[in-house]
């Protein structure tokens, strides 16, 4: 077993139900901020492991997460959600993350991931009462599957 | 849904209830998946965010707020979510026109909305 997956194996599970490992080389360009290193229990593991393909994912999951947060957090400090709420919404798009590759089938639907579970629809509408009908008003996140920033019609021919 | 042209453009009216109603003369616009409002707009009428979603367009993508409401137009009411937009304009996208039969004449600018 690598080091890498001795640290994984050392750190788990944690009371938030995820974590985020990152190498100390990565983390130096990542600044990360402390509040959610310690909320999220984020782990710094040394240069060693740092070209492990697991580490890039990480990473990734990492950009797209501070970037949901502090989108909410923006709206928190406007009085427009509670804090609960943006952690459930964190935690179903941690919970997205780690599970996107079970959604590949789906491409161009929209999934609602609340209360741990992924409800599938042709629209949010559709997707988000499947989700009401199971969860009720928990908060949610929303993706559409395969979603790219630049409308195909503008892609290169 | 009654459809008006202004500078160029298409506009409706929609009402947006959540615990106090306001109408907005939206842009009708094709290109967006979802309806929107200005983000300000959803705190005056005391909505309040149940969930956020990923969203993309030409100039880049961003997490936005979903807030649950109803809309209403003319008598049609729609139980559903709306984004709250970081622009100033009100936006009705595909979620809503989706529901509607349209005849637009660009060139003489007569817009008519049919319910499917």
């Amino acid at each position: 077993m690598n080091p890498f997956d001795t640290e994984i194996e050392n750190i788990l599970p944690q009371p938030l139900g995820f974590t985020i490992v990152i190498s100390s080389d990565l983390f130096s360009s990542a600044s990360i901020p402390r509040i959610l290193m310690e909320k999220w229990n984020i782990s710094v593991v040394g240069d060693n492991v740092s070209q492990s393909h697991q580490i890039h994912e990480i990473t990734d999951m990492w950009v797209s997460l501070n970037s949901l947060y502090e989108s909410l957090q923006k709206l928190r400090e406007k009085g427009l959600i509670e804090e609960e709420t943006v952690n459930e919404i964190l935690g179903q798009k941690v919970i997205f993350e780690e599970r996107k590759d079970e959604l590949i089938e789906y491409l161009g639907k929209v999934v609602v991931v609340c209360n741990g579970d992924f409800f599938i629809g042709d629209t949010l509408d559709e997707a988000r009462n499947r989700a009401k009908e199971r969860c009720g008003n928990k908060p949610y996140y929303s993706e559409t599957i395969g979603l790219i920033d630049i409308p195909s019609m503008f892609s290169p021919i | 849904m009654i459809l008006q042209f202004r500078n160029g453009c298409l506009y409706t009216q929609v009402v947006v209830i959540g615990k106090s109603q306001r109408q907005f003369e939206a842009l009708v616009d094709t290109g967006s998946v979802k309806t929107g409002i200005p983000l300000e707009e959803c705190r005056n009428l005391g909505l309040r965010a149940s969930g956020a979603e990923r969203t993309a367009g030409l100039y880049g993508e961003d997490y936005l707020p979903l807030f649950d409401c109803r809309l209403k137009i003319n008598e049609k009411i729609f139980e559903t979510q709306i984004i709250g937009l970081p622009i100033p304009i009100p936006i009705v996208g595909m979620d809503v026109l989706r529901n509607y039969r349209l005849i637009i004449d660009w060139k003489t600018q007569i817009g008519e909305a049919e319910e499917t």
